[in-house]
């Protein structure tokens, strides 16, 4: 008694960022035992329950935010006061992101079970995977700047190790050093905007920098402040000058990875950038600069991508451009922009996953990237390839795919807010985007010839969830009510909730 | 022509860096930082007295255990990533996975 | 209240340092170097900015740069370990080499 109650008021934390650490910390031990007592299966049964257990704690989190009266959580350790110490702060978009990364890493999980069998080192896998998904989690429930950097390093530690898995391979191993390259040099441009802000204010929790930075006089060294924490958020979600690692990593990793790193993590680089910008600035600080940045990353990502014969890379330049589009919600400044950029993380995180994951199938069966030499690997693998299609057309944007529904939204409140320059920019590169993805298409399904003869239907498990996402997709075109519903509130609590948010941690 | 790009690259390189030292210790000099300026009056203060010197250590260590442990503990569990990002790039690729 | 502006002055002199040593050098140890030159220029800017009250210091920023220097650390260690792991593939240090991935 005494013992329960102690833990439930010293150890508090958010209860998916629990279970996803404490599953992470018992797996090496399991994996040593399944290593021992060549017990097969031991770690992929431990990893799918603690990914089951984390949508469910997601679930079980959004019922403790709602008994809330003003709908915020403030996690803090041992009693220690948030301004000066550090907390977690729950709030509907940090219920929102976490379901979909816990969601997103059940599926890749349960596929990595069947594509990852015959690879060594196992056990650090699977316990990368779910440290890097307790990273991620630990970013979006985040209520301080500092908390936000530690667990940042997390997932992107886990992450490095992840790309380059495959090291007996040069392609991996070239492609994860000059991501941790690029990657550290950000979280050190992020560390010093950190020391500015702190110098300015004198804190990092986030509440409190709000309070002290809305409508003071802009000095230059707010300038300077602005561009250390886009270069800091920008290299991690893939913004265009600061890309280049992304279609060298993706493409290398193993398609689980992909899959995870297109899907979530470079949406939580961009979820970083979109809380930090709306807590900090007003609005029409950043709209200009987030508009170009937009402007500059659509096309240079859609012309790339029409370039490209290695079929994960094409899916991977696909990536940045859709943070574009997502980019052209959050420059709008308004609750419906930001609705349409997470109801587009969602989305995007469901159609890019499936994709590499239906990619990853192909290519784990004819052993190739190479788009003209999978001419025809759509007949001999029609469940494959028909995921693939549904994945295409949603990320094109063709109505009856949920991607159609976040696209629309996204365009329409560019137009709203004023810009619709910008939603012309974008429609023309989401039209344009098409033509590389139906070249794809086109491929699959011409006749089988030499290489794509010798390919069978991929192993049951990984085209069983290819389907469940496929059929996903289009039921979210057809209804998207939950979700929008969902991402409204989610908007609302970013963009309008900051009075609740601010008053949660301040008396 | 990529030895001649990577000799006037480099030097390119010094250049523009030397330019923007310049230009920022400039902007440093000229344009004075604000200094908490924008601190709110709300902010708890827990100022360690500089004076004796050798003090400070142990007084912002125990600001450290009773203020942040939640981010020491993330730190240890970040330490523990890096144990296992190194196991698994070193260790060797044979079946006993 | 202590001089601001040389500590101000060093730590962008430090980070100019930094990202120079990850342009110019050309050996992979070098730029690991390089990055930790950039964390430790953010730490001690950390670290100027909590002296600005005569004769007190605020403990807050010296445990971020406690903390700081651990993950900068873990990075670093994570980096010379894929370091090994290019030697072994590649035969050299040198970054230029690391062209095969293009386009």
């Amino acid at each position: 008694m005494v013992a329960q109650e102690l833990l439930s008021h010293t150890v508090q934390l958010p209860l998916p960022l629990m279970v996803l650490l404490v599953g992470s910390l018992a797996l090496p031990l399991l994996g040593l035992l399944a290593e021992r007592v060549k017990l097969g299966g031991l770690r992929e049964a431990w990893m799918f329950i603690v990914t089951t257990a984390t949508v469910g704690s997601v679930y079980l989190l959004y019922q403790q935010l709602k008994a809330e009266p003003d709908g915020i959580l403030v996690f803090s350790l041992w009693g220690q006061r948030p301004p000066v110490g550090g907390c977690f702060e729950v709030d509907a978009l940090g219920v929102y992101m976490s379901g979909t990364i816990a969601f997103l890493g059940l599926l890749a999980g349960i596929y990595s079970f069947k594509y990852m069998e015959k690879e060594s080192r196992l056990t650090e896998f699977y316990t990368l995977v779910l440290l890097m998904m307790s990273g991620m989690t630990g970013i979006v429930l985040a209520g301080d700047f500092f908390t936000l950097f530690i667990f940042w390093e997390m997932m992107s530690l886990s992450s490095y190790v992840l790309v380059a898995f495959l090291k007996s391979r040069w392609g991996p191993i070239e492609a994860g050093f000059k991501y941790l390259i690029m990657s550290a040099t950000a979280g050190a441009f992020l560390l010093l905007g950190m020391s500015f802000l702190y110098g300015m204010t004198g804190t990092l929790n986030f509440a409190q920098l709000s309070v002290s930075l809305h409508g003071v006089t802009q000095t230059p060294w707010i300038f300077v402040l602005f561009s250390c924490l886009v270069v800091g958020f920008g290299v991690k979600s893939a913004i265009v000058p600061l890309h280049t690692w992304l279609p060298d990593a993706h493409p290398e990793a193993p398609s689980p990875i992909s899959a995870l790193l297109s899907g979530i993590v470079i949406e939580t680089g961009l979820y970083g950038l979109t809380r930090v910008f709306y807590l900090l600035f007003e609005p029409g600080y950043f709209q200009v600069s987030i508009a170009a940045l937009a402007v500059l990353t659509m096309p240079l990502a859609n012309i790339m991508a029409l370039l490209q014969q290695d079929i994960k890379r094409l899916l991977a330049y696909s990536s940045i451009a859709q943070i574009g589009y997502m980019l052209v919600g959050v420059s709008t400044g308004t609750a419906y922009g930001i609705m349409g950029t997470f109801l587009h993380v969602f989305n995007h995180s469901l159609m890019k996953g499936l994709a590499f994951l239906s990619a990853g199938s192909i290519v784990h069966e004819a052993e190739t990237r190479d788009i003209p030499s999978l001419r025809g690997v759509g007949r001999m693998m029609p469940f494959t390839s028909f995921t693939l299609f549904v994945a295409l057309l949603g990320l094109g944007g063709v109505p009856g795919t949920n991607g159609f529904v976040s696209k629309f939204i996204l365009f329409n409140s560019a137009i709203g807010a004023g810009m619709p320059w910008l939603a012309v920019i974008g429609l023309l590169n989401s039209a344009f985007s098409m033509a590389y993805y139906l070249r794809v298409m086109k491929t699959m399904i011409s006749k089988p010839e030499g290489e794509a003869m010798k390919v069978t239907e991929a192993p049951t498990l990984m085209v069983g969830v290819t389907i469940v996402m496929a059929t996903l997709i289009v039921l979210l075109g057809l209804y998207p009510t939950p979700v929008l519903g969902f991402a409204m509130k989610a908007s609302k609590a970013l963009v309008e909730g900051m009075r609740e948010y601010i008053g949660a941690v301040l008396p | 022509m990529s030895d001649n790009l990577s000799r006037y690259g480099s030097y390119a390189a010094f250049l523009v860096l030397v330019v923007m030292l310049l230009l920022f210790s400039w902007f440093t000099t000229e344009v004075s930082f604000p200094a908490f300026e924008f601190a709110s009056d709300l902010l708890p203060r827990h100022l360690v007295p500089a004076e004796p010197f050798d003090e400070i250590a142990e007084r912002v260590s125990r600001f450290l255990w009773e203020n942040r442990a939640q981010d020491l503990t993330g730190q240890a569990f970040v330490i523990v990533t890096a144990i296992l990002c190194c196991m698994a790039l070193l260790k060797p690729e044979e079946a006993g996975g | 209240m202590e001089p601001l502006m040389p500590f101000l002055v060093s730590v962008v002199l430090l980070f100019i340092i930094g990202l120079a040593c990850l342009m110019v050098k050309r050996d992979m140890v070098r730029l690991l170097i390089g990055i930790e030159i950039l964390f430790n220029a953010a730490n001690l800017n950390f670290v100027a900015l909590s002296m600005q009250k005569s004769g007190f210091v605020d403990p807050f920023a010296h445990s971020v740069v406690m903390m700081a220097i651990v993950l900068d650390g873990c990075v670093i260690a994570v980096g010379l370990a894929m370091a090994v792991n290019v030697y072994k593939h590649y035969k050299t240090l040198d970054i230029r080499k690391l062209r095969r991935l293009k386009w």
